[in-house]
């Protein structure tokens, strides 16, 4: 049993590839934890996806993974993203209370990792906590691209996506919110995330679809009322719609696919869309929704 | 009739203090209480829904609420007509997105209170002509086939299709066997 090492490839959902494809050997290898002592940065796509990680791990072994040799600065961040709270992980190292970063009004540039729960009348009941909260704390969290009509727009974005665990992926899911300073740009990104059957496994049942690769299937929810289930699938095609207006930028990860689409970077044709396939294999859909400012 | 969405919302536990509408859950149970309202429902009257303190919809809401009311407005039944006021940008933006995607040959309009984005006071997917005539009725209050046909230049007979489409869609009022169609 090994501790493998995560290697300082967890600042966007590019660079957390590598980490997605070492999750085979953590799995395969039964890996004792996770040695995260390079690590200088992490974003909250890949703090939630870490957590994905270590859920599969759990519920495929029933361990939990141990995080060791993990610098101050990371374990600082996420004690305060309520990371350890969700109880997948466990650590070999504790914060005392006086290092732990404060959680006052004015430090809230983000929303802790929550859990969307896969059945509906109690996921519905969390995607209104999370929209209330996102509300109150939009002002801070928004701070350098604040308007109300661009609120309203994002609370339809997360709505959207939220609903999508607990109506196709048959499982639950994680949401984090949060803007900040990385390279002298300011992110604002919200990551939402689930382990379940995926985009493909979806669309499983509809032959039409099968022929298609993953990441053109990723890329036709994105841009065509598709729907697995319902008359009118407009969630994701929307989503994409109001990132257009909000010029933001969506990546999206199924199974061994992606897609990203940058629409603050267009060409004459268009937004710049990147499509994947072959990626390292991870169950389940992850998303992050980001504006840069 | 007025039905106070904010006000319907708030009997509803999740939505109680919220101002935003959100979920297939949620529009199905607001759908349900709109539906026990229209029981009283005289015919060809004009449902307002009034999207007063509500700053954001999802697709999945205007989905199970909004297209449903819609397709049943459109029943031979009992017509009536829908008309949603004080809707914020991204209530007339999602609304608009949602119904112009209606597909399988059924179309939908909904008729607003303010002049939208696209240039006419209803949403859903309109075409120019259909946007004028919608437009002529709203300043002219009403207009007759022959009004249509001399304002756009076309045949009486095809000014008359038009406006038995839009009829048929709930997005003019056709009150009386007469050729005069009422905005809304």
């Amino acid at each position: 049993m090994a501790i493998i090492q995560i290697p300082d490839q967890c600042k966007d959902p590019f660079s957390f590839e590598s980490v997605i494809g070492l999750y085979q050997t953590i799995i395969n290898q039964k890996a004792r934890g996770l040695d995260l002592s390079h690590v200088t940065f992490i974003d909250p796509y890949s703090l939630v996806c870490l957590l994905l990680i270590g859920r599969n791990y759990l519920r495929l072994t029933g361990n939990k993974l141990t995080l060791h040799r993990i610098p101050t600065q990371i374990l600082q961040y996420a004690v305060r993203m309520d990371f350890f709270s969700h109880n997948i992980f466990d650590c070999d190292e504790t914060l005392e209370k006086q290092k732990q970063l404060k959680r006052s009004m004015a430090s809230s540039r983000l929303l802790e990792v929550i859990e969307i729960p896969g059945k509906e009348k109690e996921s519905v009941k969390v995607i209104a906590k999370v929209i209330s909260m996102f509300r109150k704390r939009a002002l801070v969290i928004l701070k350098h691209w604040f308007t109300l009509t661009m609120v309203d727009y994002l609370v339809t974005v997360i709505s959207e996506i939220c609903q999508n665990i607990f109506e196709h992926s048959l499982d639950s899911g994680f949401i984090v919110i949060q803007s900040y300073m990385y390279l002298n740009e300011r992110i604002f990104r919200i990551a939402i995330v689930d382990s379940g059957i995926g985009i493909p496994g979806s669309f499983e049942y509809m032959p039409e679809i099968k022929t298609m690769s993953n990441a053109r299937l990723l890329e036709s929810v994105l841009t065509t009322p598709l729907s697995s289930k319902r008359r009118y699938g407009y969630g994701l095609c929307q989503v994409n719609a109001i990132m257009e207006q909000l010029k933001g930028s969506i990546f999206l990860r199924s199974e061994n696919a992606y897609i990203s689409v940058l629409h603050h970077r267009r060409s004459a044709k268009g937004s710049y869309i990147f499509l994947k396939d072959d990626c390292p294999s991870f169950p389940g859909t992850q998303f992050s929704i980001t504006l840069i400012g | 009739m007025v039905i106070e969405i904010k006000k319907l919302a708030t009997s509803v536990a999740i939505t109680r203090k919220s101002i935003d509408l959100f979920t297939r859950y949620v529009g199905k149970l607001l759908y349900q209480k709109i539906q026990e309202k229209l029981k009283h429902l005289a015919e060809h009257e004009v449902v307002v829904i009034d999207f007063d303190g509500i700053r954001s919809v999802d697709a999945s809401f205007v989905d199970e609420c909004i297209v449903p009311l819609l397709e049943l407005s459109q029943a031979n039944t009992t017509p009536f007509y829908i008309k949603l006021i004080n809707i914020t940008d991204n209530v007339e933006y999602i609304v608009h997105q949602v119904i112009g995607m209606a597909q399988e040959q059924k179309r939908y309009i909904v008729m607003t209170d303010r002049l939208c984005k696209n240039g006419c006071h209803a949403l859903g997917s309109i075409s120019e002509m259909e946007i004028d005539i919608i437009e002529y009725c709203v300043i002219n209050k009403q207009a007759t086939s022959t009004d249509i046909a001399s304002f756009l230049h076309i045949s009486e007979s095809e000014a008359y299709d038009s406006l038995m489409r839009l009829y048929e869609m709930r997005a003019v009022r056709k009150i009386h066997d007469d050729n005069v169609f009422h905005a809304i």
